[in-house]
């Protein structure tokens, strides 16, 4: 006998939000719900958006890096941690090239800066769940622009 | 007071979002969006009053996104201000800062209001 996967009734990709404005979230997940996705679970904080991502074990995630109770690049640590293999999208208003690189190191997948249109940030999720990496241009652009960082002294 | 040659408001924001999330959705980011502000800018006066420069920056920040999402230029505009302002510790300037945030929003409040009323087809 074999037994087959279970599938969900709802055959769309399945998104968590996580920005402490009511008003982004609002925004993103009206964009993302046009576009086909099941948002999943909101939250407005760090901690929040870690367990959510545990316990909903969405496709992708969306986070915000400053947010309360941790940041994101605390959340983006402990989600890449609990879940690998579900790419992060960072939605930030950093076009800084160092804070692109620290994302990309806890585990970030993608990068994507908040003064983008809801369209770009809708195929940014896209993109992410398809496997692909959606990288802001212009933080790509500062991060080469940048000195890289000297670690002794 | 704004100056005349700067403009307060971007109407093409709104239409922007009007476009990617309809004008009902639209008009309720709108009222979501006052509602906020207040939450925000009474947010950054309490952490003035406390000395806690990480809330006021944290407050401005989000009131900096959200303000450009809807087209609230200025209120952008001072909130960034703030923002760096708190970053470096500079608490005492964003006393001043704060009033010329509040004027802004009083500025533009009635033109998102307005704007609102219009896409929920109010009066």
């Amino acid at each position: 006998m074999y037994v087959l996967p279970v599938d969900r009734e709802d055959p769309r990709p399945r998104v968590l939000i996580a920005d402490d404005s009511a008003v982004t979230r609002f925004g993103v997940r009206t964009a993302l719900e046009q576009a086909g996705f099941d948002v999943c679970g909101e939250a407005a904080d760090s901690e929040a958006a870690i367990q959510l991502a545990v316990s909903e074990r969405p496709d992708v995630c969306l986070l915000d890096m400053k947010m309360p109770k941790g940041g994101g690049v605390h959340a983006v640590r402990e989600i890449t941690r609990a879940l690998p293999d579900t790419p992060i999208v960072v939605l930030t208003g950093s076009e800084s090239g160092a804070d692109l690189l620290a994302a990309l190191r806890e585990g970030a997948w993608g990068y994507i800066l908040k003064d983008e249109d809801l369209t770009a940030i809708t195929h940014a999720v896209q993109s992410a769940a398809a496997g692909e990496r959606p990288i802001s241009k212009r933080a790509m652009r500062e991060l080469l622009r940048e000195p890289p960082a000297t670690d002794s002294p | 007071m704004s100056d005349p040659a700067d403009p307060i408001f971007d109407a093409d924001a709104v239409a922007r979002l009007t476009e990617v999330i309809g004008d009902s959705s639209t008009g309720r980011l709108i009222d979501l969006y006052l509602g906020e502000a207040q939450d925000l800018l009474a947010t950054i006066a309490a952490g003035i009053a406390t000395r806690n420069d990480e809330e006021v920056a944290r407050a401005a920040h989000s009131l900096k996104s959200s303000s450009a999402s809807v087209g609230a230029l200025t209120v952008s505009t001072v909130s960034a201000r703030v923002e760096t302002m708190a970053q470096s510790l500079q608490l005492d300037a964003v006393v001043v800062l704060l009033e010329q945030l509040r004027g802004a929003f009083d500025d533009v409040r009635s033109l998102l209001t307005a704007e609102s009323a219009r896409l929920s087809g109010g009066p």
